[in-house]
């Protein structure tokens, strides 16, 4: 038994003895708040903020040293005025160059500050926690990350080298940070986040969103105001906002969904997809494909070297494109599409089809009103349009077919290329069609009124409507549906 | 010394020699007190016949047995007392040294021990490493950055560069502090992928 006891003993002892290195000392003071600010400076440790009802401020100092000469130097100054109440660590300056830097030092402080007052914290090489402010505020961090939960009022909380997490806060809340990530959530009121170089999530703010960021990924969910967004080089996405959206990136691929109101959004070198838009939709993207669906109001879309695929428009849609394909399915009203280079594929469109291309083909259906292509290079398939058609190419073929119309005009030029038309037994048309080194031929009923090797003209049923059919170097063929 | 017929009963109640004295005087002076007398006597004297005495043999080692038992039983539990005392101070040992443990634990999270510093110096060394031989790579890109994208990556080395400046100048006053060598290393963490980042850029051909 005693010779247990010995060995717990000499443990302890030995315990006692390696701890004893270390110096670790509380300071512990009490102040009362008159009025004013609280201040807190302070650097090398953390700071942890609390709240209470009353008017006492009280701190709660832990000092840390691997030298206990130094330790017992560092001072934690307090003074409390009717202008405030100050906090500030003092460490022995002259101390260090002497020793060499041998040792090393933190002070953490715990601080309970009444409620209402407002506090302005400044802190570096250490974490910023804050819980429960209930007026405006400052809080500067540098090297550390900050934390800030349930507070109320203006605040304004900055950063560089640190993450940011915001939980919480009802009123207006301006973020500043440099390369530390931002996380914002439950903001009651106005949110402006500037960062650079690291990630930014927010989530629920209940008005309107500012986010600058470059070079870190951007992710937006749940708006009740609007929502501007500004980023370059990294990912943007942005969920369900009420308001409108106005959002330009670089570099960084965007997804963009549920958004009440209308939306803007610039983008380059990267992919751009949206879903859901309330009202009106503008994309202008270079170098990126640009795809969506579901918008209520009219979209304007310009991109260039890569696919423009929208969908389930409400209103017109006017896609402006060098070398790249268009795609627009089901668009509520009229189709205008200006590209180069690059397929045009129109779907069921309510309104009319003004395609302007070069180089590229063209194939629509089920077009309500009328339609107009300019290409060349290449073909042009129309088929169930229901207005006029209008079609000019160079260098490529043209097929219609499905005019629904019971009389619209007809006009179709090309060259080096075949015209093919289909026409339903109820169409009346004027014809006159004519080509060069090719030839013409028709299997529906015509009254001819001038014919010779290279020109036919007469009537269709009745005759109403002129129909113009033109090539060179390329047989014309009229058929019935 | 007189006493009345009355209290003669008490001094037969009493019997003690004294009082028995006192009732003799007084019943050689009263006939009925003498006949209550030589009653009383005659009754004594049969009941002091009537008492008998026996000897029993397993009576006293019986008792004696009982009472090493119970010497035994005094003596285990002073030692139940101590090893009490014992497990009592051991536990408190324990949790004294766990918790102390746990206070060191806590303390070294913000003051690095030695060998901590040392295992965290070889690592620091190594991003530098790394960093040296990315920089050399990386270097003629950003020195003439032809993309917005070079141009952002050249800038944020150079906060960078601030960053770990402003670290190492602490350091150097406060070398085993551990938030600075965490933030240190992320700091180095972040320049090395940066820089490799840099370099991907290079590798593939870019449309910025």
């Amino acid at each position: 038994m005693l010779r247990i006891s010995n060995l717990v003993a000499a443990a302890l002892v030995a315990l006692m003895a390696s701890y004893a290195q270390a110096y670790e000392q509380s300071i512990d003071r009490t102040m009362t708040f008159r009025g004013g600010r609280v201040t807190i400076d302070h650097r090398f440790g953390s700071v942890e903020v609390h709240t209470t009802g009353g008017n006492q401020v009280t701190v709660h100092a832990v000092v840390h040293a691997s030298d206990p000469d130094f330790g017992r130097q560092i001072e934690v100054i307090t003074e409390a005025s009717d202008g405030g109440v100050s906090i500030r660590t003092s460490y022995p300056e002259g101390h260090i160059h002497m020793r060499n830097g041998n040792f090393s030092y933190s002070v953490d402080l715990d601080v309970t500050i009444p409620e209402r007052a407002p506090l302005s914290l400044k802190n570096r090489f250490g974490s910023v926690e804050v819980t429960g402010l209930r007026t405006a505020s400052e809080i500067v961090n540098g090297q550390g990350s900050i934390t800030f939960r349930d507070g109320s009022g203006a605040q304004r909380i900055e950063n560089s080298f640190g993450s940011i997490t915001i939980d919480n806060s009802r009123g207006n809340l301006s973020v500043q940070n440099a390369n530390g990530s931002v996380h914002a959530q439950q903001v009651e009121g106005n949110l402006t986040v500037a960062n650079r170089f690291a990630s930014v999530s927010v989530l629920n703010v209940s008005r309107d969103v500012t986010i600058r960021n470059s070079n870190g990924s951007v992710e937006l969910r749940s708006v009740g105001g609007s929502a501007n967004v500004t980023n370059s080089f990294a990912s943007v996405n942005v969920t369900d906002v009420r308001g409108s959206l106005d959002l330009t990136n670089q570099n960084g691929r965007v997804e963009v969904r549920d958004i009440k109101g209308g939306a803007i959004i610039h983008n380059s070198f990267a992919s751009t997809s949206f879903s859901n838009i309330g009202r009106d939709l503008t994309v202008t993207s270079q170098n990126g494909r640009i795809e969506g669906t579901k918008v209520g109001g009219a979209v304007s879309v310009t991109g260039s070297y890569d696919t423009i695929d929208i969908r389930d428009i409400g209103g017109h849609a006017t896609i402006s494109s060098t070398n790249g394909n268009v795609m627009a399915v089901d668009i509520n009203g009229n189709l205008s599409v200006d590209t180069r280079f690059g397929l045009v594929k129109a779907e069921r469109i309510h309104g009319s089809l003004d395609v302007e291309n070069a180089n590229g083909g063209v194939t629509a259906s089920d077009i309500a009103g009328s339609a107009r292509v300019r290409t060349s290079f290449a073909s042009v398939y129309l088929k169930g349009v229901n207005g006029s058609v209008s079609v000019e190419n160079q260098n490529g073929s043209i097929v219609v077919s499905g005019l629904r119309g019971s009389c619209d005009n007809v006009m179709l030029k090309t060259s080096f290329a075949p015209i093919k038309v289909a026409l339903p037994a109820s169409a009346s048309y004027n014809v006159e069609a004519r080509t060069s080194y090719g030839s013409i031929s028709t299997d529906v009923p015509i009254n001819v009124s001038k014919k010779s090797e290279n020109t036919l003209a007469g009537t269709i049923g009745g005759g109403v409507c002129k129909m113009e059919l033109a090539t060179s170097n390329g047989g014309i063929s009229i058929t019935r549906e | 010394m007189n006493i009345k017929c009355s209290e003669f009963d008490n001094l037969l109640l009493e019997g003690d020699p004294h009082s028995m004295e006192i009732a003799g005087r007084h019943a050689q002076s009263c006939e009925a007190c003498l006949e209550k007398l030589t009653a009383w006597n005659e009754i004594s004297d049969t009941a002091r016949d009537l008492r008998t005495t026996w000897t029993n043999e397993m009576l006293w080692p019986r008792i004696e047995r009982a009472l090493k038992q119970e010497r035994r039983r005094t003596g285990t539990r002073y030692w139940q007392i101590a090893a009490a005392l014992i497990l009592f101070a051991g536990l408190g040992a324990l949790v004294w040294v766990v918790q102390r443990q746990s206070h060191e634990r806590e303390f070294r999270n913000v003051i690095l021990t030695a060998t901590a510093i040392d295992d965290v110096e070889k690592a620091e060394q190594a991003h530098r490493q790394a960093i040296n031989r990315l920089e050399k790579f990386a270097q003629p890109k950003l020195e003439d950055p032809s993309t917005p994208l070079m141009i952002s990556y050249r800038e944020k080395l150079m906060l960078l560069d601030d960053a770990i400046k402003e670290c190492q100048t602490n350091i150097d006053r406060n070398r085993q502090n551990a938030h600075l060598r965490k933030q240190l290393m992320a700091i180095y963490s972040e320049k090395q992928r940066t820089l490799q980042d840099v370099l991907r850029e290079e590798s593939h051909a870019s449309n910025q």
